[in-house]
Formats: C-alpha cells, sequence, structure tokens
C-alpha cells in the first residue's frame, strides 16, 4: 500500500494517459494471415450445433418424461418419446400409420430409462393394444388380430414390474381374446365389461366373424340379436368390410398365417 | 448501450434455444476477437484456429445454462478461452512438442505471460515485467488484446470498480517505470 501511495504521488492522470498510449504503440502484430472465418470453420461449426441442438432437444424430452412420470401419465410418456403426429396416434391395425405408430412406441419403450417406466410404458401400451382391438372388433381383420395379440405378449415381460393386479388383468384378457381369435370368434369383453354383463346390465357386444361352420355360444349379453355373436356360418359372413364375405374368415386367416 | 445490452440478451436467447442463426451470428460476430486473443498465446496459427473452433464448441455445451453478467457474451467467451489455452498448455506439458525451457518454468503456462511475449515490443515486455501478475494481466488484457473493464473484470474474476482502481495503479506503476527506463513520452 505505501508502495502504491509513493507512486501516485508522482504520477498525475495525464502521465497514467500516457502511459497507457506509449503501452498501445509497443504492440506487436504477429498474424501475417488474414483472420476470416473461412467456410470449412464455419460448415464444422454448423456441424456441432447440429449435434448440440439434437442434445438439448434430447434433454428437454427427457425432463418433459421424468416430469411425465412424476404426474403419473404414461401416455405423456409415449407421447414425448414417440413424438408421432395425431393421425398416427389414432390410427388401427390395418391402416397405413399404424405400423410407423407402433414401430415409433416400441422405440419408446426401448428408450425407458428405467424397469418402473418400461413397465408403465409396457402396461399403457398392452392397453392400447387391446382398445385398438375392441375398436377394429366389428371389423373382418383376423389377421391384424393375431399381430396385435402377439404385440401385447411381447410387452409383458417388461410390464412384471407393474403392479401383479394389472398384469393379471391384462394376462386375462390376452388369454381371453386369444382363444377366441383361435375359435374364429373373438369376443371383445374387458373385465369390468363382463363385470357389468355378469351383474345383468345389457351390452351390446360386438361381433367377428367366424370360421365357417362354427357352433353357436351364448352371447354375453342379451342372446338373439343379429348383431351379436350369432354362429356365422359360410353364408352368414355378410360384413361390409370383409374382403372374402363368402369364403368364411378360416380361409382369410389360414392363408394368411 | 442499453439497447445493446437488449439486443445481445436477444441474442443469447435465441442461442440457448439452439437458433441456428443466432448461433451463427456469435460465431460470425466473435470469432476475430477470439481468435487473437488465442493466437498472442499460441505458436502455430493451425493451434490457434483449433482452439478457437474447441472455444465456440464449448460454448454450445454450456450456452442453455449462461447466465447475463456484467461484460456479457464476449467476457464469457474469453473466460471460455483463457481456460482453454490453460488446458492446451497442459495438455501440451505432457507432450514432446513442448521445448525443454518451457517445461522447466512453469510460470510460462500463463496465458497473459506468453502473450507479453508475442504481443509487445522488448522494451514494454521489459517495463511490464517489473509489474505485479494482476497488474500486468490487466494491461495485457486491456491494451493487448482490446477488452473493455466489464469485460476484463468477468475474465479476472473480479468487480469492475476494481479493475478500474487496478488499471489505475497499473498506469502509474507502469508511468514511474516508464520514467526509470528512461524512455520519453510525448
Amino acid at each position: 500500500m505505501n508502495i502504491f501511495f509513493w507512486q501516485r504521488r508522482n504520477i498525475t492522470t495525464e502521465e497514467e494517459g500516457r502511459a497507457a498510449e506509449w503501452l498501445k504503440q509497443n504492440l506487436v502484430v504477429e498474424h501475417s494471415r488474414p483472420v476470416t472465418v473461412t467456410p470449412q470453420r464455419l460448415a464444422m461449426y454448423r456441424h456441432e450445433v447440429e449435434a448440440a441442438r439434437q442434445a438439448y432437444l434430447a434433454s428437454r424430452r427427457h425432463a418433459f418424461l421424468m416430469k411425465a412420470v412424476g404426474a403419473g401419465s404414461a401416455a405423456a410418456l409415449v407421447a414425448g418419446l414417440t413424438g408421432t403426429s395425431f393421425a398416427a396416434a389414432m390410427a388401427l391395425p390395418g391402416s397405413a400409420l399404424y405400423g410407423l405408430k407402433v414401430g415409433a412406441e416400441n422405440a419408446a419403450l426401448a428408450l425407458a430409462p428405467n424397469s418402473s417406466i418400461r413397465a408403465q410404458i409396457a402396461v399403457y401400451l398392452a392397453k392400447q393394444r387391446l382398445s385398438e382391438l375392441r375398436q377394429i372388433s366389428s371389423k373382418n381383420r383376423p389377421l391384424y388380430i393375431k399381430g396385435v395379440l402377439q404385440d401385447i405378449k411381447t410387452y409383458l415381460p417388461d410390464a412384471k414390474s407393474a403392479p401383479p393386479k394389472v398384469i393379471k388383468e391384462l394376462e386375462d384378457e390376452t388369454q381371453q381374446l386369444e382363444k377366441q381369435s383361435e375359435n374364429g370368434r373373438p369376443e371383445y369383453t374387458t373385465p369390468s365389461e363382463k363385470e357389468q354383463s355378469s351383474s345383468g346390465v345389457e351390452r351390446k357386444s360386438q361381433t367377428m366373424p367366424t370360421s365357417p361352420g362354427e357352433q353357436a355360444r351364448p352371447s354375453t349379453g342379451e342372446g338373439g340379436s343379429s348383431e351379436q355373436l350369432s354362429p356365422p356360418s359360410d353364408h352368414s359372413n355378410s360384413h361390409p368390410e370383409s374382403p372374402q364375405q363368402n369364403h368364411g374368415d378360416q380361409d382369410t386367416s389360414s392363408s394368411d398365417h | 448501450m442499453a439497447d445493446k445490452e437488449g439486443d445481445e440478451r436477444h441474442l443469447i436467447d435465441r442461442a440457448r434455444r439452439f437458433d441456428q442463426s443466432a448461433l451463427e451470428q456469435i460465431y460470425i460476430t466473435y470469432y476475430d476477437a477470439i481468435f487473437r486473443y488465442i493466437s498472442a498465446r499460441v505458436q502455430r496459427y493451425e493451434d490457434a484456429e483449433d482452439l478457437t473452433h474447441e472455444v465456440f464448441v464449448k460454448m454450445l455445451k454450456s450456452i442453455s445454462s449462461f447466465k447475463y453478467r456484467d461484460g456479457g457474451l464476449k467476457a464469457w467467451l474469453f473466460t471460455i478461452a483463457k481456460n482453454t489455452v490453460i488446458d492446451y498448455f497442459r495438455r501440451m506439458q505432457s507432450s514432446e512438442e513442448l521445448s525443454v525451457n518451457f517445461r522447466a518454468d512453469p510460470k510460462m503456462f500463463e496465458p497473459e505471460e506468453i502473450a507479453m511475449q508475442r504481443l509487445f515490443s522488448e522494451q514494454a515486455r521489459l517495463a511490464l515485467l517489473e509489474l505485479t501478475p494482476e497488474q500486468r494481466q490487466l494491461l495485457i488484457l486491456r491494451f493487448g488484446d482490446g477488452l473493455d473493464p466489464s469485460e476484463i473484470a468477468a475474465v479476472m474474476g473480479k468487480s469492475k470498480d476494481a479493475i478500474y482502481a487496478l488499471q489505475h495503479r497499473a498506469l502509474a506503476s507502469l508511468a514511474k517505470i516508464i520514467r526509470k527506463l528512461g524512455v520519453e513520452l510525448e
């Protein structure tokens, strides 16, 4: 501190300014080449920007997922991971976008950061597939049904850390649908619908075409309706969307498989 | 001034969202200054180019968490550049590329000490060596690299007021040294 005051005593502000000027004049400029951003350097930088942008988007997606997990929303989780459009998200088996949707959802399952989240997604996806099956149940699409059932089975091992009751429900429903599909007469009822029907609530069951010559089974709801699981014969398969109305589904599915 | 700061804040906001044009604008605006800072401390032109690129890559990695402070983006980039140069010399220290003399004197790794060798004439170097390391660093950043006090404050991790006081003392000391060396100031 003493040195500082000793120096300051003898130096004026004007002298300080001149010292600064002297220092500037004693600068040696050593750059012989011009300093410019070359196109190559800019291209390299753009590449880095793109990589950083992707990493940023991935981290935001991850943050969103963690939020969704916190909120217990597997649907938001899958939506965040897949980023599929609304049209694709609503696609049903047999539509052009369905493969895209399932592929993205399966990728989302693979991207799940831990087993708990994976289980949540697997249960959600299994329920989604069952819901899709119910939606297409009125259409004559046995091949798609078998494919979707297969998908559901692949989700079950991933769902093993979900609550046992949920897994049991999924397994039971899948097995039931599988049996019915093998018999050619899938009857799409969820466990809750079953409870409703057993308690006497009138339910309008949906039909699926069955194999020719198969015996009719009593439907779970009101019997006798033509929309219910009537025993379709070779001649009774009259679904408007059936591609081979008079040949029965057995033929279609057997040729498909 | 306020407009400039507002514009820069807006630019940083866009850059934080990885807006490509904002990030390119930052690169093109500051490339020259950062390159000059680094090339004053690094021997090879190619190394200076690579290190400048490294500075901007580091910027990309941490831009999303950047908080605007005094000195703004430029000061932040210079801080990254300074650390990049220090890392470079640390890497070089273990390699054969660095001369024996350099390895023998750890002081030579200080970016500002190297800049002094590269930026100033022999007479100015002798004068600067008489100052304290802190005063020397400030004068090199101020007159060699052309940073303003708020940018120097960010690079040196001090307040702007402290930098003004330090600069005052450094110039007073320098004037005294110049007088001692017998140099006539115009």
